[in-house]
C-alpha cells in the first residue's frame, strides 16, 4: 500500500485522496464505475489505491455489478459515476438494491458548489431523486465531513436490513484540502426479540398441527440459514422459500418444498395455503407470494421475524410479531421450541408433490429451457457455482430447476424484476468470489439490456459463464398475453443477432447449442475456458410457458398447476 | 381520520421531502404542516394528515426508518387532540 494511505496522525490531504484511503479502511476491493469531469479528482485518487475499478459500460451496469459483489460477499458493493446523467443512470440499480435489501454505497460526483441549483452543466438534484431508493443520502458540502460520511456510508448500509446508501460530493468539496485521520468503525449490535413474545411464538410453533417455515432473504442478509436448518430439522416443519430466499435453506434437503409463491411450485403453494402456522423469517408477503390477499392462507397464525419492523403488519397481521435480527431472534427461539406432531401434515405434503410435481418433457429436436437449465444444473452442481438471473421466464424456470443449497449463490432481481441485472450482477460476484464458477442465465431481450457489460469482463478477464436462452422473444410478456389477452401477441418477437459470434466480437469465447443433444458438450466446452468469458447461445422452444402460475392478484386456488398440455385437470382447489 | 403525528428530527437537508413523501406514498394527505428549529441540528414538526387506523401505524413505522428521525409521537385523532388522555403512543429509537 502507499504511504499515502497510512497516515499514522492527522494528516493534510486532499479529501478526494481521504475518500479514497476510507475505502481502503472500509475493505472495498473493488469499484465499479464510470467516471466523468466531476468526479476526476476521486479518479485521480483512486489511481494510487489499492482498489480495482472495473470500467463499465453504463452506470446501471455498474450499481448491478455493486449487488452482485455485494449478494455473493456479504459486504457491500461500490459504485461510482459522475454528475448529471451518470449518477441518474445508477436510480434503476439503486431501486432494485432497496427493494432486494442490498447493501451497495453509490459514490456520485457533484458539480462545484457555486453552481449547484444554477442548472449547471451535468447537474442533476441526485439527492432528491434518490431519497426515495436509498436508506440514506448525503450531499457533503464541508470537506472535512467527507471521511466520516464515508464511514457512515459503509455502517447504514450493511446495518440493520440492509440496504443501498449514496454520497454525492461536489467537485470542490473532493479538491479542497482536510485535515484527516483514519476513524474507527463503529459497529452495530443485533437486534433482538423481546422474551415473552419469544415463548408465545415457541409455544405456537410447538403446538402447531399444520406449520410452515416461510423463508426470506432475510435469512440470508442476517447469515441466519445455519439456524434456520436447526429450527426445520428440530420440528420437522416443512421449508419454503421465496426466490430472495433461495439457498437459504438446502432444496436438496428432504424437508425442502422449494420456492413459493406465482411460479412456484404447487405444493409449496397449497402447504402455505393450507398451513395452520406460517413462521415467516425475513420475508414480506410480496403480492407475488400471497396472491388475492383476502383467501390467502385463510386458517394460519402467523410467526413473524423481520429486522424491520415496518415488514411485521404491512401485508399480513402479525399473530406473534419478532422484531429483530433473525439470527438472534432464531438463536433466542430454538431452546424454547418444542416439535409438533406433523406426520399427517407431511402425509398431505407427499400427497400433493406426487399430484403436481415439478417436471418439464423434453421431446423431439428443440431445446427446451428447461431442460436447458436443469441439465446445466446436473453438470455443474459439484462445482457449487453461483449462479445470477435476469428477468423474465428463464428466471422462473431457474428458480424451479436451479435448486440451490448454499446461501449467496442464487443472485437475482427480485422486488424490482430489473431486466439487465443479471450480466452485470454476475461480473461483480465474480470480482467478490473469483475462487467460484460464477454462472449468468439470461434471457434474450434481458441479456440485450446490459449485453455491454461483455466488453469490461473481457477487459478484466473474468472466466464468466453466460447462457442466453433464446426463445425470440420476450417471454414472460408473450406468456401473459397468450394466457390473458386472448394471444393477442403484441410487441414481444425479437429478431436476434448471432449472440456467439456478439460474444467473440466483444473478444468473448461464443458456443451455439440448437438440439437437446449437444447441449452437455457446448457447456463443457464453456467450461474449459478460464481466460476469459465464454457465452453459450441456446436456441429454445419459443412457445413454452412457465407454470405453475395464478394470474396476478388472483388467488392461490386459481393456479394452473401444470401445462395444459402435460395434463388436463389444470386447476386444482386447495384450502 | 386526521391523524396529529409529533416527529423528533435532525434539521438537514432533504429531511422534509423524505417525510413527505412518506405520507404522499400511503395517500395520507397532509392537512397541516409546523416545522420549529431547536438547539443545534435538533428540530420538531408537527404533520396532521388523513390516515385510518392501519396506515397511521404503518406511517409511524416508516417515519422511523428515516435515519434523521429520532421519535414519532402519534397524536392519534385530531379531532379529539384537546383531550390529553387522547395522547397515545409514543416511539422512540432503540440502540
Amino acid at each position: 500500500m502507499s504511504a499515502r494511505f497510512q497516515p499514522r496522525e492527522k494528516t493534510r490531504v486532499r479529501a478526494a485522496n481521504a475518500m479514497a484511503a476510507e475505502l481502503v479502511a472500509q475493505g472495498v476491493t473493488h469499484i465499479f464505475g464510470h467516471p466523468g469531469g466531476a468526479a476526476l479528482p476521486l479518479y485521480d485518487a483512486l489511481l494510487s489505491a489499492p482498489i480495482t475499478h472495473l470500467l463499465m459500460r453504463h452506470e446501471q451496469c455498474a450499481a448491478h455489478a455493486a449487488q452482485g459483489y455485494a449478494r455473493a460477499t456479504g459486504r457491500p458493493g461500490v459504485c461510482l459515476a459522475t454528475s448529471g446523467p451518470g449518477a441518474t443512470n445508477l436510480i434503476t440499480g439503486l431501486a432494485d438494491a432497496m427493494l432486494d435489501s442490498t447493501p451497495v454505497v453509490a459514490i456520485t460526483a457533484q458539480v462545484a458548489m457555486p453552481l449547484l441549483g444554477r442548472d449547471g452543466f451535468q447537474e442533476a438534484d441526485i439527492l432528491g431523486m434518490t431519497a426515495p431508493v436509498t436508506k440514506h443520502n448525503w450531499l457533503v458540502l464541508d470537506p472535512q465531513e467527507l471521511p466520516g460520511t464515508v464511514r457512515e456510508a459503509f455502517r447504514l448500509a450493511a446495518s440493520g436490513r440492509p440496504g443501498p446508501v449514496l454520497v454525492d460530493v461536489p467537485r470542490d468539496v473532493l479538491q479542497a484540502e482536510i485535515e484527516w485521520e483514519e476513524g474507527a468503525q463503529a459497529a452495530s449490535l443485533p437486534l433482538r426479540a423481546d422474551p415473552v413474545g419469544l415463548r408465545r411464538a415457541a409455544f405456537a410453533i410447538s403446538n402447531a398441527k399444520r406449520p410452515i417455515l416461510y423463508v426470506g432473504g432475510g435469512v440470508i442478509s442476517s447469515g441466519a440459514s445455519a439456524e434456520v436448518r436447526r429450527l426445520a430439522r428440530k420440528t420437522r416443519i416443512p421449508v419454503t422459500t421465496t426466490l430472495m430466499g433461495k439457498g437459504a435453506y438446502p432444496e436438496t434437503d428432504a424437508l425442502s418444498v422449494g420456492m413459493l409463491g406465482m411460479h412456484g411450485t404447487a405444493y409449496a403453494n397449497w402447504a402455505m395455503n393450507g398451513s395452520d402456522l406460517i413462521i415467516a423469517v425475513g420475508a414480506r408477503f410480496d403480492d407475488r407470494i400471497t396472491g388475492k390477499l383476502a383467501t390467502f392462507a385463510p386458517h394460519a397464525k402467523v410467526v413473524h421475524v423481520d429486522i424491520d419492523e415496518v415488514e411485521i403488519g404491512k401485508i399480513r397481521k402479525a399473530d406473534f410479531p419478532l422484531h429483530g435480527d433473525a439470527r438472534a431472534v432464531l438463536q433466542q427461539l430454538l431452546p424454547l421450541v418444542g416439535a409438533p406432531d406433523t406426520a399427517d401434515w407431511w402425509k398431505q405434503i407427499e400427497a400433493w408433490k406426487a399430484e403436481a410435481p415439478l417436471r418439464y418433457r423434453q421431446e423431439g429436436d428443440v431445446i427446451l429451457p428447461q431442460f436447458a437449465i436443469d441439465s446445466l444444473w446436473r453438470l455443474t452442481r459439484d462445482l457449487r457455482p453461483i449462479v445470477t438471473t435476469d428477468v423474465g421466464q428463464h428466471q422462473m424456470w431457474a428458480a424451479q430447476f436451479w435448486k440451490c443449497d448454499e446461501p449467496g449463490t442464487f443472485i437475482t432481481s427480485g422486488g424490482l424484476g430489473t431486466m439487465g441485472f443479471g450480466l452485470p450482477a454476475a461480473l461483480g460476484a465474480q470480482c467478490g468470489r473469483p475462487d467460484r464458477l460464477v454462472i449468468n442465465l439470461n434471457g434474450d431481450g434481458s441479456f440485450q439490456q446490459t449485453m455491454q457489460t461483455l466488453a469490461t469482463a473481457v477487459e478484466a478477464r473474468l472466466p464468466l459463464k453466460i447462457i442466453v436462452l433464446d426463445n425470440q422473444g420476450l417471454g414472460m410478456v408473450r406468456q401473459w398475453q397468450d394466457l390473458f389477452y386472448d394471444r393477442r401477441f403484441f410487441s414481444v418477437a425479437l429478431r436476434n443477432p448471432d449472440f456467439a459470434k456478439l460474444a467473440e466480437a466483444f473478444g468473448a469465447a461464443g458456443f451455439t447449442a440448437r438440439r437437446p443433444d449437444e447441449l452437455d458438450e457446448v457447456y463443457r466446452q464453456a467450461l474449459a475456458v478460464t481466460d476469459r468469458p465464454a457465452l453459450v447461445h441456446v436456441h429454445t422452444e419459443p412457445t413454452e410457458n412457465c407454470f405453475p402460475m395464478w394470474p396476478a392478484g388472483q388467488s392461490i386456488d386459481t393456479m394452473i398447476a401444470e401445462d395444459p398440455k402435460y395434463t388436463a385437470k389444470s386447476t386444482k382447489k386447495k384450502s | 381520520m386526521e391523524q396529529i403525528f409529533d416527529i423528533t428530527v435532525n434539521d438537514v437537508p432533504g429531511l422534509l421531502a423524505r417525510v413527505e413523501s412518506i405520507f404522499r406514498r400511503q395517500r395520507a394527505p397532509i392537512r397541516s404542516f409546523f416545522f420549529e428549529a431547536g438547539e443545534g441540528r435538533a428540530a420538531h414538526l408537527t404533520i396532521t394528515a388523513y390516515a385510518e387506523g392501519d396506515a397511521a401505524n404503518l406511517l409511524r413505522k416508516q417515519l422511523m426508518r428515516l435515519v434523521d428521525v429520532h421519535a414519532v409521537t402519534d397524536s392519534g385523532d385530531a379531532r379529539a387532540f384537546a383531550q390529553p388522555e387522547s395522547l397515545f403512543t409514543f416511539i422512540e429509537k432503540r440502540a
